[in-house]
């Protein structure tokens, strides 16, 4: 029997944690990270934002791509495929690092786990397999094995996430330093816990061998009752990144090979990531087009925006003076801040903090276009970050 | 400290020479396009050191004695496209380069007894095809000077000269259709069509005599990848013609002595410009800091260090192994990557006992180049095996017979069959040592039936194949161009899109042979390439930073 095709047709494969995940929530309200569906929001933004920002949240981070990068060459090749150092990461240790194409433009972010010698784990947002893959050719001893769905993956973030992991009887994890990873044994199950810092927050991933990923779960929610954690779904990540003015590819910026217009990939520059490029240490893909600023000046930059009034503008046109300057790619109001925050686009001598702007957006108000417009004001990124 | 003063530019490019066997430039190759480079900045007061792997320079310029007394051009034969400004730059008549015969005309025989005469003379071609046909011998003037108007035109577009090269490609094409601009509309459009069009095509509906498409035909898919019927042969036809342009005064011409006798021209007159050679010197690295060339390792593990490293092997050889991976972007790697170089011309040379017969062709007639291509059909005929992974029976042949020119090629009675044969894939299915002797003697039977006593004749003989070209001679798939000469791979987009030929992507390194801006013994991709260099180390020196 012929079974007819859509061109939407896709795999979708339920996460490790989904049993358990769908078990707690509330709203049934799931959305998609590449081939896995994930829970937006378990119960309400006040609940999941309190318990990340004051307790602990408890996140399905399994969607993560991740690749394992091995060989004698490894460390060769990340250093030719991250902007960022990778040839001096200690074992043990990670790195955050942004990679480009030929022409100096994103591709995307990724986080670098050095695990043994010739052994590294890499984790981004989505599938750059093909890139990898082809900045692999030629090398003689490089192996690259995508294990995304070989690992399950948790993040544990906020004010109490160590004490949870201590309850667990992960004693070890108080001497984790930040950036640092290893292995624990929690009842008999290996998982391996890096200590990091996202959405503002000091927190751990954990990588679970997806068939102890109903134990793990569970003991985590029975355990971490006592501390205040919950589970935090998609929503309430997004306010809190913005919060500490972390980008999203695909909402602040558009991978350069997803771009299908010239003008819209960025450099590392324009995205605020120069602390992550290493012009110093030598070629790697992009080097030499990024290393000719001068003639290729950034063009945009990425700042913070304070907006009056309460509704997220995500989208909406940024004006000075009546000219177009730039676009707010994400938005939220911010129960931290008491305002709404933004993270925008806009054009590179519109970057001073204290700038006066409009917001300009519309919205089919019943069934009919309407024009709002709010003040905004340049401000310093990250809005919050827990005195991190 | 010298000073040079470019005629155009008022900004001298100071040369500091270095001391401790350090140069201003060091030179991967001493093929003829490596030597004319060489010379050229030598000329312009630059030390300059060449490396060649082989024993001997010149690369596929060269010759040998393959029997005792027999001398034979072991791969190139003939120069069709030698540019004037090199001979006449370089002094290489005076240097020893000699013509045994120039504006060598062309015999095409269809096998049958008709023959199709191509001269160097245009009106003298079409009064002899008159017996052809007389609607073709009133349109051949007019072609002949239509095509050498757009070749012209198309000659910036199609050698990636500096000024073209160092903009970005894109930049480049729109300098290219400001160039045509001197074509008038209906002759832009012209262009624009010949560019896409097979050879087969055009010459379809210009002419009727199957023999004289059969013979045009052949010289727009020598040294390709493809047949008459393929999009890129007509580009191909307006290239070589354009570089037939740049030698008007001797045409088509057989060096005395054989093609090393030029690569031996080429040195002199190199050397007395001061430039070092070496042969036996093979590069197994160019040494790349802060991302810009600075220096090459040999096999022994010496270095030759060089603010500038220039590059006469093939583009794959020079980024993919001499530079390496780990100093290029993935995407250019990539592009380089799918960069088709793979010959399908091979090379014979047959010794034979005396003169054969080749059926229509009087004695005189030995003495021109003889094409064996007696209609479109039979050159795509010819080209359809080699896609599926086998050789033609029935190839296609540019023969001559260098000794009735040049008498100090043998000591006795022996006559040379110097043949470039198409189409011999570069990998053959049953692999090539296994089907060499097939290949021969197939060879020998296809030319039997143009020349029914050449069997008898042949005393011995030395026939290379792609593979064993790449061997003897060092370029990745033993091509003719070093890379297809396709409508994907020439002009702005050779070796590959955005590179823009010369200059980038690595600083300090530069490209001087054939993959750089197309092959044939031209010397004109060295010659682009001493001028680039030159034209760039001006730049850095002005803006005081060397660009990575
Ligand atoms: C069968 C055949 C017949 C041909 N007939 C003709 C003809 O009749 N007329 C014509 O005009 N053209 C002809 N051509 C084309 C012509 O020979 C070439 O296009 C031309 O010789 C290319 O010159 P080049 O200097 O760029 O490269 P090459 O002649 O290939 O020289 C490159 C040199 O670099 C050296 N090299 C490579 N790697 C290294 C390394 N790592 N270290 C040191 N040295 C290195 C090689 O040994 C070689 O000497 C023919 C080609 C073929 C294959």
């Amino acid at each position: 029997m012929n079974k007819a095709l859509t061109p939407w047709q896709e795999a979708v494969r339920p996460s490790p944690f989904h049993g358990a995940a769908a078990s707690h929530s509330l709203t049934n309200e799931w959305l998609r990270w590449g081939e896995y569906t994930i829970a937006d929001l378990y119960s309400t933004v006040e609940q999941e934002y309190d318990a990340l920002r004051t307790h602990a949240g408890l996140i399905d981070l399994s969607p993560l791509h991740k690749v394992r990068i091995s060989g004698k060459e490894a460390c060769s090749y990340l250093n030719r495929l991250l902007t960022y150092k990778a040839d001096d990461l200690p074992i043990r240790q990670a790195c955050f690092s942004p990679f480009c194409d030929d022409a100096g433009h994103v591709i995307g972010l990724a986080r670098l786990l050095r695990v043994h010698v010739d052994e590294y784990h890499l984790y981004t947002d989505e599938n750059h397999d093909a890139w990898l893959w082809d900045t692999a050719q030629g090398y003689d001893d490089v192996q690259i094995d995508t294990f995304t769905h070989d690992v399950g993956v948790l993040g544990l973030f906020g004010n109490r996430s160590q004490d949870v992991l201590m309850a667990l009887g992960i004693e070890e994890v108080e001497d984790l330093e930040i950036s640092h990873h290893d292995e624990f044994i929690f009842q008999r199950v290996r998982i391996r816990i890096l200590k990091t810092v996202s959405m503002g927050e000091l927190g751990y991933y954990l990588n679970v061998d997806p068939k102890n990923s109903l134990l793990v779960w569970e003991t985590l929610i029975r355990e971490g009752e006592a501390y205040g954690l919950a589970p935090v779904g998609r929503r309430v990540q997004d306010i809190c990144r913005i919060e500490a003015g972390e980008l999203r590819a695909g909402a602040d910026f558009i991978g350069a090979h997803q771009a299908r217009y010239g003008n819209r990939p960025r450099t590392p520059f324009e995205l605020g990531l120069a602390a992550w490029v290493e012009l110093e240490k030598g070629y790697f893909v992009g080097s030499r087009a990024l290393s000719h600023g001068d003639q290729h000046p950034s063009r945009t930059a990425v700042v913070g925006l304070h907006i009056e009034g309460t509704e997220p503008l995500t989208g909406g046109r940024i004006l000075s003076k009546g000219q177009l300057v730039g676009i707010v790619t994400s938005c939220a109001w911010s129960p931290r801040m008491g305002h709404v925050v933004a993270l925008a686009t806009v054009a590179s001598k519109y970057v001073e903090p204290g700038q006066e702007l409009q917001i300009e957006y519309s919205t089919l108000t019943e069934l009919e276009p309407e024009v709002w417009s709010r003040e905004a004001r340049i401000v310093e990124k990250p809005f919050y970050t827990n005195g991190l | 400290m010298i000073n040079l003063l470019s005629r155009k530019s008022k900004t001298p490019v100071s040369v500091t020479p270095q001391s401790n066997g350090v140069c201003d430039a060091v030179i991967v190759g001493g093929g003829h396009n490596g030597l004319v480079c060489a010379a050229m900045l030598a000329k312009a007061g630059l030390k300059v050191t060449v490396l060649e792997a082989q024993e001997r320079l010149g690369g596929a310029a060269a010759s040998d004695e393959i029997k005792q007394g027999v001398r034979v051009s072991t791969c190139a034969h003939l120069v069709y496209a030698l540019d004037e400004k090199i001979v006449k730059g370089l002094r290489l008549h005076k240097h020893g380069l000699q013509f045994a015969k120039a504006r060598l005309s062309t015999v095409a025989p269809d096998g049958e007894g008709a023959v199709a005469h191509l001269h160097a003379d245009i009106w003298k071609t079409q009064a002899g095809l008159r017996v052809l046909s007389e609607s073709d011998a009133a349109a051949f003037p007019k072609f002949r000077e239509k095509m050498q108007t757009y070749a012209l035109a198309l000659k910036a577009l199609l050698t990636n000269s500096p000024s073209v090269a160092q903009q970005s490609d894109l930049g480049a094409l729109e300098q290219f259709l400001s160039k045509i601009q001197i074509l008038n509309e209906d002759g832009r459009r012209e262009l624009l069509r010949l560019l896409v069009s097979s050879s087969g095509d055009i010459l379809d509906e210009t002419f009727e005599n199957e023999l004289l498409k059969g013979a045009l035909a052949f010289d727009s898919i020598l040294g390709l990848n493809s047949g008459p019927r393929s999009m890129n042969s007509m580009a191909h036809y307006l290239y070589r013609l354009s570089g037939e342009a740049s030698c008007d005064r001797d045409g088509m011409a057989i060096v005395t002595g054989g093609m090393s006798s030029l690569a031996d021209a080429l040195s002199d007159a190199a050397r007395a410009h001061g430039v070092k050679m070496r042969t036996g010197a093979k590069v197994m690295r160019i040494i790349i800091q802060k991302g810009a060339a600075c220096g090459v390792e040999l096999e022994d593990g010496e270095r030759v260090m060089a603010p500038l490293v220039i590059s006469n092997a093939d583009p794959k050889t020079t980024y993919l192994k001499l530079v390496g991976v780990e100093y290029l972007d993935t995407g250019f790697s990539a592009q380089l990557r799918a960069l088709r170089c793979e010959g399908v011309t091979a090379k014979m040379n047959l010794i034979l006992n005396g003169l054969p017969t080749f059926r229509g062709l009087t004695q005189e007639d030995l003495s021109s180049r003889i094409v064996i291509c007696p209609s479109i059909d039979f050159a795509e005929r010819a080209f359809n095996p080699v896609k599926y992974g086998s050789f033609s029976h029935d190839p296609v042949f540019e023969i001559i017979f260098p000794n009735l020119h040049d008498t100090s090629l043998t000591s006795g009675s022996e006559q040379i069959l110097s043949a470039n044969v198409q189409y011999v894939p570069y990998k053959v299915e049953g692999g090539w040592p296994a089907r060499r002797e097939e290949l021969v003697e197939q060879l020998v039977m296809a030319l039997g039936y143009f020349a029914p006593d050449i069997k008898d004749r042949i005393v011995s003989g030395h026939v290379l194949t792609p593979l064993e070209i790449e061997k003897e001679y060092g370029c990745t798939g033993g091509h003719w161009h070093h890379g297809d000469f396709a409508l994907d791979q020439i002009g702005i987009l050779r070796p590959a899109p955005g590179m823009g030929a010369y200059g980038a992507p690595v600083a300090g390194l530069h490209m001087c042979g054939a993959g750089a801006s197309g092959g044939g013994i031209t010397g004109r991709p060295g010659l682009l390439a001493a001028e680039h260099a030159l034209a760039d180390l001006r730049t850095s020196r002005k803006s005081g930073v060397r660009a990575i």
